[in-house]
């Protein structure tokens, strides 16, 4: 049993500051995806019955391969922040936690540079 | 990690059963939570069986029945009885709200009565508030100025800043809508929960105050304001029918006005 006060309890390590930030930056990439999700239905369906080379000339063109990438990011940095608050809600073991929130970062750094070099790939045709 | 169950000296079992006096046709059947712990048991669902055509309308007037008359060892807070106190906060079928504004007629079927959910519980239907209160401590609930007032005027406020108060200085702190929050069950530890956010809200909005900024300084944490997932259950159980979700949405706008969206 802890002697603590409550109110040193509550008032703990003090406040970090860094909440309004995370949190608007969870609703603008929500924001951004919304329309870059618009973007790619609208690709996909003008692309449909196309055969792959005329495909592959449109995801080769740097307006479209630039949103890929933006798209990627965007998915991916969006999806970093949603599971770093799901891990934080949910898992109270500490080391636990620290590794899951280390490895979702990492998990979703690595998606996005595969994502953006395969796009990069078809623009340079290597 | 998240429970799911109760710990297994926790778990509520089965109690005794206390049957309407012979002749009562009107009764309805009162489901109680009750734990003692001195007696080192676990806790158990105790069933009174009550004469509604002897009893006040409410489900307080009903424990209080069961405490007069059935069993004066049934512990529970209770003081205004007309929703003005808070004490009487308890989790009635299934819904966090106040005995004593909670019609009887207003339950359909068997009435279960429980502890607020996910606090320690002292004795039967006595949770233990400490934190809660500690928590509404923390958020320096008084008017907090730098100015020197005047020594012959009081400070004014105009009609229009005293009606942003309403809708927030109506909360009695009976903690039902925190308890009623899954986010508070998980990180009430470091989350401040709907009513404290709301009381905060209440002093962030009062054109008397002056120390805004360090009142949002305060909130501005991953656990303390942004664990609200906008869940609403707080808004939804309110016995006062007060908007503690909107108070933090409020706050949450203040926090991105002040850094510039």
């Amino acid at each position: 049993m802890s002697m603590q006060n409550p109110l040193a309890r509550v008032r703990g390590k003090g406040s970090s500051g860094g909440g309004a930030h995370h949190w608007r930056s969870q609703r603008y990439s929500a924001l951004i995806l919304l329309l870059l999700t618009s973007w790619v239905l609208w690709l996909g369906i003008s692309l449909a019955g196309a055969d792959y080379s005329t495909a592959k000339i449109a995801m080769s063109s740097p307006l479209n391969a630039g949103m890929t990438i933006l798209m990627a990011g965007t998915v991916f940095y969006h999806t970093h922040l949603g599971l770093q608050v799901v891990i934080e809600d949910y898992v109270h073991i500490a080391a636990l936690e620290f590794a899951l929130l280390i490895f979702v970062r990492f998990a979703c750094l690595v998606a996005f540079l595969i994502s953006a070099i395969a796009a990069l790939k078809l623009v340079l045709g290597a | 990690m998240l429970e799911l169950r109760l710990p297994p000296e926790s778990r509520p079992q089965k109690g005794q059963k206390f049957s309407a006096p012979e002749g009562s046709s009107n009764t309805r059947t009162f489901h109680v939570y009750r734990w003692d712990p001195d007696k080192g048991e676990n806790p158990c669902i105790e069933s009174y069986e009550i004469d509604l055509d002897d009893c006040g309308p409410m489900v307080l007037d009903a424990i209080l029945k069961i405490k007069n008359e059935i069993d004066p060892s049934l512990t529970f807070r209770r003081s205004c009885r007309e929703g003005i106190c808070g004490s009487c906060a308890m989790n009635i079928d299934g819904t966090n709200t106040l005995a004593c504004t909670k019609p009887i007629s207003s339950i359909s079927g068997d009435v279960k009565i429980n502890p607020l959910p996910h606090l320690e519980v002292v004795k039967d239907l006595v949770p233990d508030m400490t934190h809660f209160y500690a928590q509404y401590a923390s958020i320096k609930p008084w008017i907090r100025t730098q100015s020197v007032p005047l020594p012959d005027q009081e400070r004014l406020q105009s009609q229009e800043d005293r009606e942003k108060l309403d809708g927030l200085y109506e909360c009695i702190l009976c903690a039902c809508c925190s308890t009623s929050c899954p986010s508070y069950w998980w990180n009430g530890d470091r989350y401040l929960g709907p009513a404290i956010l709301l009381q905060a809200y209440r002093w962030l909005v009062d054109s008397r105050d002056e120390d805004t900024g360090e009142r949002l300084d305060e909130l501005d944490d991953p656990f303390r304001l942004y664990r609200c997932h906008t869940i609403m259950n707080c808004t939804s159980t309110c016995p006062k029918g007060l908007n503690p979700a909107k108070a933090i949405a409020e706050t949450k706008k203040m926090l991105l006005e002040r850094q510039g969206a």
